[in-house]
């Protein structure tokens, strides 16, 4: 291409014909700390206007691993599997390059006297845009072999949803039947209301909205644990006032035997609601593993908290609370256990199988 | 009452027995709920006290006492008479729990339910256990005088 004609002593003045900046938008690397995935992410800008539908070539130590295409905004997105080596902390060095799709060759020419040309300098145009490149070096650390997930305690949790208004506690008396009850509201759609008496496990009452069944599971948690402390409290006297004497354990068998009633009577009575028996099957798992060890049965309070969402959380950790209360007369309770755990699982499973239409 | 010719280790590895035969009890019960509930026979708490509730209530305990007995006859092979009375005690603390217990519940079904609902029952249960206890531990205190 002749941009122009010199005449002697001229001065050439090259003006390029379209952009020559291409400017990108800083590397953005994140990692999830629990594996060694990197997503990349960037823009490609000319100027202030996005450049769509380029090329981009992703090279990790010097080597291409990746090629995209930028979208109608000029971003890109990709994820590169960036691992230590030998376990050792490793520099990695991610590049992001994007080659121009035309070169040319620019020749400035003269005339000589005699008419004849000459070249007096060459350059390369890039049309339309000038290639960029854009490097970022990062450090890899080697993962632990277990995943370690930052947690926040209950009362973290409790702090942080009352500082952001949806967590309210409230207090109310009644008069008939004469009862202190304290609330604890979650209010974020759906809406949650549990009051309970923090000394004695009667008269609590909950409104929900739109929890379905975890509102049944939460229901059937704690008239269960009603029940079950009833029993453990009671083998407690029986086993600190009668000193294992021979007539105690027949007592203690009726006591469990009217807990096994119960749990019975509630199964008929809910026997063609699908959610309930769910929750009744979870219930008496989760009562059968507290049987077996409290710190069981709390960790299976803790696995709902994973699969569950926010509102439900602290509700569970209402429940959590009252579990503790079980631990410190575990200890005492010794051949009934066998009996209250087969029970309890017995009946869980009676009830999934219900829920899952088997019987 | 107390049986000083069993050693604690003994008697409770008798109550770890006993369980099995319970559990057994109570899994043929559970069966035959399961049977009851698909033939829609339950359809009242009446339905569900006679039919189910009675029998569980009596057999499981009984299941317990019998065994125990069976079991304590096997180690020490005391005189027939000496187990019978004591399965004749403890059948009838059994036959007394089980018909107080399902008579308290009516009664407090009935003065209650209008105030705490479905709750009643569960309250029930749980004020019929604590009563019962401290019935028990006052007679066997009252058994020892003699």
């Amino acid at each position: 291409m002749t941009l122009g004609e010199f005449e002697n002593n001229d001065i050439l003045d090259l003006k390029p014909n379209s952009p020559l900046a291409l400017i990108q938008t800083p590397t953005e690397i994140e990692n999830d700390d629990s594996s060694y995935k990197h997503v990349v992410s960037d823009g490609l800008l000319c100027g202030e206007t996005a450049v769509a539908s380029k090329q981009v070539v992703i090279k990790v130590n010097g080597t291409v691993v990746d090629m995209v295409t930028t979208s109608g905004d000029g971003g890109y997105t990709a994820t590169l599997n960036l691992k230590p080596v030998d376990n050792h902390a490793t520099n990695q060095q991610v590049e992001v390059d994007c080659y121009s799709d035309g070169a040319l060759n620019l020749t400035g020419l003269a005339t000589t006297p005699d008419n004849t040309e000459y070249a007096i300098c060459t350059t390369l145009q890039y049309f339309p845009y000038k290639p960029t490149s854009n490097t970022t070096t990062l450090t890899v650390e080697p993962q632990s072999t277990q995943v370690i997930r930052t947690t926040k305690t209950p009362e973290q949790l409790q702090q942080e949803a009352e500082d952001e208004g949806w967590l309210s506690i409230w207090h109310e008396f009644t008069w008939w039947y004469p009862w202190y009850r304290m609330h604890v509201k979650i209010n974020i759609n759906p809406m949650i209301d549990v009051g309970f008496n923090p000394i004695l496990p009667f008269g609590e009452t909950y409104q929900w909205e739109g929890l379905e069944i975890f509102a049944e599971v939460l229901a059937e948690f704690i008239e269960e644990l009603v029940i079950d402390i009833g029993v453990l409290f009671l083998e407690y006297i029986v086993a600190k006032g009668l000193s294992m004497a021979p007539i105690t354990w027949v007592p203690a068998a009726i006591a469990l035997t009217a807990k096994g009633l119960t749990q019975g009577w509630l199964l008929w009575n809910d026997w063609n609601n699908q959610a309930k028996m769910l929750a009744v099957s979870l219930v008496n798992f989760a009562m059968g593993l507290i049987a077996l060890r409290t710190s069981i049965g709390v960790a299976f309070i803790n696995a709902l908290f994973n699969i569950v969402y926010a509102p439900t959380i602290s509700a569970l950790y209402l429940l959590q609370n009252k579990l503790t209360a079980v631990e410190p007369i575990q200890h005492i309770r010794t051949w009934i256990d066998g009996l209250e755990i087969g029970m309890d699982f017995s009946f869980g499973v009676t009830a999934l199988a219900r829920f899952l239409g088997w019987i | 009452m107390a049986n000083e010719d069993l050693t604690w280790e003994d008697r409770n590895q008798l109550y770890k027995l006993c369980t099995i035969p319970m559990l057994i009890t109570f899994s043929i019960f559970l069966i035959y709920f399961v049977y009851l509930m698909r033939y829609a026979i339950l359809q009242t708490s009446w339905d569900f006290l006679t039919k189910f509730g009675l029998p569980f209530a009596i057999s499981i305990p009984l299941a317990g006492i019998v065994s125990f007995e069976a079991f304590y006859y096997r180690k020490l092979k005391k005189p027939i008479g000496f187990h019978l009375r004591r399965l004749g005690l403890n059948v009838s603390l059994v036959l007394v729990s089980v018909f107080s217990f399902f008579g308290f519940l009516l009664l407090t079904d009935a003065v209650l339910s209008p105030y705490l609902g479905g709750r009643a029952i569960l309250t029930g249960v749980v004020l019929w256990t604590v009563i019962f206890f401290i019935i028990v531990t006052k007679y066997q205190r009252f058994l020892r005088k003699f």
